[in-house]
């Protein structure tokens, strides 16, 4: 499957038919301007036997995320770090199409369920699930066959989630004094 | 004009020659030649490791996955320094029943490239310890006696304060710039714990609230450390650059290995080896090391011959001893409104009602600051290891970080004789040097002092409200003093009054390692004002010789 421009109606569409949960779908709606649309890359899993492609991987960052905008620099440092992984390629496509394949089950999963824990994923996909977030918040890049990595800095989503409130380490200053007041966090999402 | 020696290095058996030779362009070695360059004398400062710019080192921070203090900057073989990120070669063997992660670097500058900028003074009853609480040893030299060159001090580094917050420290002259404010969530801290009888006021800092020296105003950056990224705070560079446009020659990448003294004991050259591999000596009438409490100590312990088979200026054997350094606690709170730290400097506000009392004979005193950073990354990592999804990990993380704040102490520490740098003869560093052994642990003083700060911290935490409480382990300021300290008595101290040791005429020993001592004071401006003695002591000796 080709990418594809939707519409924000669309891509929580096709979260929901991803099996994002309601509460998900709602807190992807308060992250994304009404107006806005962007590009959602949704492709197939392919076959299992195949390398899964880097639109396989951004999506299903996008998924585990619930970020549709994701930064695709970070997104293609992290890439071949996560096929180098001994079941690295497995788990991108089975935890991948496991999520597609998902019914349409928004209305009963749990208020707080996320797919990887809403007991629809296996152990095993909910481990490299929780990995990819991981890398995807922090940063960084963990695994125990290589020291660390840094695969991105200011585009770690854990900055977004005080960002402006909290100025960008090392990039941005409050300005003079500015700090004595109190601030606002928003997310840029 | 002064000049990077980068392309001299393909000389083989340089023979160099000064008037003086600094090792070490730190706050101390920077300082000291730069005053004595105003004074016209010739100055030759030998630093071990790289020249850095500012730009590179912020890149270095965010390329790199490490998160120890030093990350972004450089540890080359031939320089190496403690590295705590990856854990693979501490580079100093701890012996003693406390691991002390302390960090340090090795480059022009020195490790005021990443302080915290808090530039206090030491209380006048901190320079007599053993007088007033029978207590570790008296300094050779009261506060009065310092008063006027810690003044200078303050000029040089640009210290921002308010003397009104500065009491029982007597002053001839006020702050250069006025205090630099507090944030939101300092100020929310300070007026509840004021209700408290806590007294929270201006932390004196080397950061610019005004412009100041050539350096702009404070931007509110937030990572004064491990860099302030637009030079606001005062670094060693600022005197480094003044002493070379006075033509102080400053070579990087040159580790001095030795010192070697004549037969009278004057020290007669330094031998030192640069990143190449070659080699060279450089000779002066005096000799300063500057080079921090753990690489001064050891280099004098290296420098041994037939003649001085416990290494230079070691007659008394307190070369290495006696290491301290400020142990700190933190409380980390989740407060009950949101005070959004992060924003604005590292630290801006001190409380000094546990620094002094007649207490200091049963416990050790302890100062608190503020501590306005906000560790995301900590955060973060605490909410995925609950197991927590978007977007329940989002509002966990938004939530703590706005309401998350920290104060930390710094406990000050008697001398001990067993806490102590030695070395290693039979292991080697990744430059060849022996190894550093450090033995160190905490006595009862410093023990009954934990109790105590625990005790504040946990009513702290009460007092505010504070929704959750994390009380830390003790660890390390990286504050590293004691280790050649100076005294009247040639059989406990290794220098007199002036930094001059006691055993050869025409060696100085400027910086920390200095301290009999330690009070609660963040060490730099003291090692300021010091050094600034020092060279009067200097000058005099070569208008004298």
């Amino acid at each position: 499957m080709g990418f594809v421009n939707v519409s924000r109606r669309s891509v929580i569409a096709a979260l929901i038919r991803g099996g994002i949960s309601a509460v998900a779908v709602r807190y992807l709606m308060s992250t994304a301007a009404a107006e806005t649309a962007f590009s959602l890359k949704l492709p197939e899993a392919g076959p299992p036997n195949r390398t899964p492609s880097f639109e396989v991987f951004l999506a299903l960052s996008q998924l585990v995320t619930l970020r549709s905008l994701l930064d695709e620099a970070s997104a293609r440092r992290m890439y071949p770090l996560f096929l180098e992984e001994p079941w690295g390629a497995h788990h991108i496509h089975s935890t991948y199409a496991q999520l597609l394949a998902l019914p349409d089950e928004a209305d009963k999963l749990p208020r707080h369920a996320h797919p990887a824990l809403g007991g629809k994923l296996s152990k095993g996909q909910v481990w490299f699930a929780s990995h990819l977030l991981t890398t995807w918040y922090l940063g960084i890049y963990y695994h125990e066959r290589t020291a660390p990595v840094r695969v991105a800095y200011s585009e770690a989503l854990m900055h977004d989630l005080v960002h402006p409130g909290i100025p960008q380490r090392f990039d941005e200053g409050s300005g003079f004094g500015a700090w004595g007041n109190p601030t606002k966090m928003m997310k840029r999402t | 004009m002064g000049q990077s020696d980068q392309n001299d290095e393909t000389n083989v058996s340089e023979q160099l020659a000064a008037e003086v030779v600094i090792v070490g362009s730190g706050v101390a070695g920077a300082l000291c030649a730069y005053r004595l360059a105003l004074a016209g004398v010739k100055v030759l400062v030998l630093e071990a490791g790289p020249r850095i710019t500012r730009e590179s080192v912020v890149q270095g921070f965010k390329s790199q996955p490490l998160l120890d203090l030093s990350a972004g900057y450089p540890n080359p073989h031939w320089a190496p320094r403690p590295d705590w990120g990856t854990g693979a070669d501490p580079y100093i063997d701890q012996a003693g029943s406390t691991i002390l992660q302390m960090e340090y670097l090795r480059v022009v500058g020195g490790t005021t490239w990443q302080w915290s900028g808090s530039a206090l003074r030491l209380r006048p009853e901190d320079f007599g310890m053993y007088s007033r609480f029978r207590h570790g040893v008296d300094w050779p030299i009261a506060y009065d006696q310092l008063e006027t060159d810690y003044a200078e001090a303050e000029k040089e580094l640009g210290v921002s304060g308010d003397p009104a917050a500065d009491t029982g420290l007597p002053r001839s002259t006020p702050f250069p710039l006025p205090p630099v404010p507090p944030s939101y969530a300092e100020k929310w801290v300070a007026e509840r714990l004021h209700s408290a009888g806590l007294s929270f006021t201006a932390r004196p800092v080397a950061r610019n609230s005004l412009p100041f020296d050539g350096r702009s105003q404070c931007a509110g950056f937030g990572t004064c450390s491990p860099i302030c990224p637009t030079g606001a705070q005062y670094s060693a560079m600022v005197h480094v650059d003044k002493a070379q446009r006075l033509g102080v020659r400053v070579l990087e990448n040159c580790r001095v290995e030795r010192l070697h003294a004549d037969t009278s004991g004057k020290i007669r050259s330094v031998a030192f080896t640069r990143s190449n591999g070659s080699t060279g000596t450089a000779q002066g009438a005096l000799f300063a090391l500057a080079a921090n409490g753990i690489e001064t100590p050891r280099l004098l312990l290296m420098s041994v011959s037939e003649r001085y088979p416990h290494g230079l200026a070691n007659s008394s054997g307190q070369v290495g001893r006696n290491f301290m350094d400020h142990p700190g606690l933190y409380v980390r709170m989740e407060l009950p409104e949101a005070v959004y730290p992060g924003r604005g400097p590292i630290t801006t506000r001190q409380c000094l009602d546990y620094c002094q009392g007649s207490f200091r004979r049963s416990h050790a005193a302890w100062l608190m600051d503020t501590n306005n950073t906000l560790d995301l990354h900590s955060l973060t990592e605490e909410a995925l290891s609950r197991g927590l999804w978007p977007p329940e990990l989002d509002e966990f993380v938004r939530q703590r970080a706005r309401h998350q704040f920290q104060i930390d102490a710094h406990m000050e520490q008697l001398p001990h004789l067993d806490n102590r740098i030695t070395l290693d003869w039979a292991r080697r560093d990744r430059a060849g040097q022996p190894r550093i052994r450090l033995n160190y642990s905490y006595g009862d003083y410093e023990k009954a002092g934990f109790e105590q700060i625990r005790g504040v911290f946990r009513s702290i935490s009460q007092t505010l409200g504070a929704r959750s409480t994390h009380l830390s382990e003790p660890f390390a300021h990286h504050h590293l003093m004691g280790t050649t300290r100076m005294g009247f008595d040639p059989h406990r101290s290794v220098t007199d009054a002036h930094g001059r040791t006691h055993d050869h005429g025409n060696l100085f020993l400027l910086g920390s390692s200095l301290f009999p001592t330690v009070g609660t004071a963040n060490p730099t401006l003291t090692i300021a004002a010091l050094t600034l003695r020092s060279a009067r002591a200097m000058l005099r000796q070569l208008q004298s010789d």
